[in-house]
């Protein structure tokens, strides 16, 4: 192995690689030993993430299982104990059969690839027919209130319960749902809503047979647009924003940005809505689009990062301050390693009223295997800071304004909106704690990039202002 | 599923690990070529839905990944493009050529798993972190408290130990 090359391969990798070192770089696969080099350096790359990826439980699963409870084992070494198998359930053990078996793994790889390439983009893409009948194709990412998943039975439903092919989704006074499919393709259900038939057959179909649905539709093959039905009319989309207002006597469409086309059913009377405007669907009107009426508001979205961050450790860690960690972690165990998060947004600067504000948080690295659930608080006049809370000192409680399943590599996004209170929006700081409620014999691990890196916790405010002129 | 479709994805899986190999080549970050590999299999997916010809599946889809890569990624995507043109010329030259030594890539992956077994725990972590979880050299000089040139120094020590590993099993006349 020629270390010179190796340790360039590693600067250009690390971002680090000087234009000498790219010019130099090059120079070296001018020559047919030099390109041998840089393929087998690659080669090994590959190989390694392959191997590490699909090894035995000794290389792979252990090491994996271990990867964030590294600062622990630097200072608790001997205090670690192995997982009881008892917790092996369903998807860890078969994760861990696919990795023992290669064979298993390459099924695996290629059912990855049929399943996310070929069942969603290829689908997209090509018009081909539709997913398998019981395919899972949309999740529900957040809920909040009493919602229920409805299919041939009542079944109660959790962050990241999958909708199946003809399924529905209904939500109670007081509660909200977000479902997100595939293609990121998202609908915010209101309260007292129910959607019906979900389906993904001849392009994506819903009914929604009442309530009020907010759609944030990706565009959409051109010969199979998104299709909502209601008691009054049929709506085409093929990639916008808008909402859908759903009475006992007529249907609204309000469109944001994009084109909607709206068919009313009594008549089969059609619109074109366009941005900004709004129809209504009834035997009792015309149906034309209309300009909204001009706002009176201003609408202005403002991001904010987060000003504090960090996390808070128990256990032998309790009286320590963890402050200037990049990152942020939440961690529930046998009581010994548990981590908390807390985060402070300064709203000092934001003028007008919050109408949606929403948080997003980086994964930076998580038990793959996990599907705990994280649960976020208001902390009202938490006096905490961060270069001195420790988990002895930190604030606790608060209420709750959504909860979450993680997901490896991306970023979550947390719809604070719905449990936004009056009282609220009377603080200069925004104090949020994050934590995982406590589920005996559970363990799991998840780290979020705190502020001082390039992905930090960053909060989004729709604010509301008034233009109207000054009355003489 | 075609059949066609089926046969090309099949040959298409069996070059995953250069393809993916080549793919980081280009673009130095493991994230980006994965993405960048399943989008070489949506074109090539595409490809044979329109019943274009292709007659060399592997050369086809090293050019296609290196045609997004210097024309469309940078516009799409945030990550960073390392290698210019001609540099990503030469890389593919240098797949090319040694297009039948990368089957004896398939050999030494018993080897390495054997050898991996060999490392010490930190080690095997640190592995574990760079090339599972797919953590950033700099990040990764963060969790382990060390500066990114002290990292890459260790990262090659146990690359170049895992090759020397390799290398003696299979001189030794078996990858056990």
């Amino acid at each position: 192995m020629n270390e010179p090359l190796e340790m360039l391969l590693l600067r250009v990798e690390a971002g680090n690689a000087t234009p000498e070192d790219l010019a130099e770089l090059e120079r070296v696969m001018q020559t047919p030993e030099g390109r041998k080099l840089v393929v087998d350096s690659l080669m090994l790359n590959a190989v390694l993430s392959e191997t590490l990826a699909t090894g035995d439980a000794k290389t792979s699963s252990s090491a994996r299982r271990e990867v964030v409870q590294f600062h622990d084992e630097r200072t608790e070494r001997s205090e670690r104990t192995e997982r009881p198998a008892s917790r092996m359930t369903g998807r860890r053990t078969a994760t861990r059969r696919a990795r023992a078996n290669p064979f298993s793994a390459a099924m695996a790889i290629a059912a990855l690839l049929a399943v996310i390439v070929g069942a969603v983009v290829l689908f997209q893409k090509l018009g081909t027919p539709a997913a398998e009948p019981e395919a899972k194709f949309a999740i529900v990412e957040q809920f909040f209130g009493d919602v229920a998943e409805v299919s041939s039975a009542k079944r109660p439903i959790s962050v990241g319960t999958e909708l199946l092919e003809g399924e529905a989704l209904e939500t109670g006074i007081n509660s909200y749902a977000t479902l997100v499919f595939a293609d990121s393709t998202t609908l915010r259900l209101s309260p007292n809503t129910r959607i019906s038939n979900v389906s993904l057959k001849t392009g994506k179909h819903a009914r929604l047979e009442r309530g009020r649905i907010d759609a944030e539709v990706a565009p959409q093959p051109q010969n199979s647009p998104m299709v909502f039905q209601t008691p009054q009319a049929a709506v085409t989309v093929v990639g916008t924003e808008f909402s859908l207002d759903v009475g006992t006597a007529a249907t609204r469409l309000d469109v944001e940005t994009g084109t909607v086309r709206m068919a009313r059913s009594t008549d089969g009377a059609a619109v074109e809505v366009a941005s900004r405007q709004f129809a209504v669907a009834s035997p009792e009107v015309a149906l034309v689009a209309k300009p909204k009426d001009p706002p009176a508001t201003e609408k202005r979205t403002i991001a904010l990062v987060a000003t504090a961050d960090t996390y808070v450790r128990a256990g032998k860690e309790a009286a320590n301050n963890f402050g200037s960690e990049p990152l942020i972690g939440v961690k529930h165990d046998d009581g010994r390693h548990e981590r908390e998060s807390l985060i402070r947004f300064d709203l000092s600067g934001v003028k007008g009223r919050i109408v949606e504000a929403r948080l997003r948080l980086h994964v930076f690295s998580m038990d793959e295997n996990s599907r705990y659930t994280h649960s976020i608080t208001f902390l009202t006049n938490a006096a905490w800071q961060e270069n001195t809370v420790t988990w002895k000192t930190r604030p606790t409680g608060g209420a709750t304004l959504a909860t979450w399943t993680p997901q490896p590599k991306g970023f979550v996004n947390i719809d604070l909106t719905p449990s936004l209170q009056p009282s609220f929006l009377k603080l200069q700081n925004w104090d949020f704690r994050i934590f995982a409620p406590n589920i005996e014999n559970e363990r799991s691990w998840c780290f979020y990039s705190a502020r001082e890196t390039k992905n930090p916790p960053t909060l989004t405010l729709t604010v509301v202002s008034d233009t109207s002129p000054p009355t003489p | 599923m075609s059949d066609q479709l089926k046969r090309f994805s099949s040959e298409f899986l069996a070059q995953r690990t250069r393809l993916i190999a080549y793919c980081f080549g280009l673009l130095q970050d493991r994230t980006a070529a994965d993405d960048l590999f399943q989008e070489v299999y949506v074109k090539m997916a595409e490809a044979v839905a329109r019943g274009e010809n292709i007659q060399d599946l592997e050369r086809w889809c090293r050019g296609v990944a290196r045609n997004l890569a210097l024309h469309h990624w940078r516009e799409k995507r945030t990550s960073k493009l390392v290698l210019g043109e001609s540099a990503a010329q030469l890389l593919d030259k240098g797949f090319e050529e040694q297009r039948q030594s990368l089957d004896a890539w398939e050999g030494r992956k018993t080897a390495l798993e054997n050898c991996l077994r060999k490392l010490p725990d930190e080690s095997r972590r640190m592995m574990v972190q760079k090339y599972v979880e797919g953590i950033s050299i700099k990040s990764l000089a963060t969790l382990l408290r060390r500066t990114p040139e002290a990292t890459m120094q260790a990262l090659f020590r146990v690359r170049r130990s895992l090759m020397e590993c390799i290398e003696l099993r299979l001189r030794a006349g078996g990858a056990q």
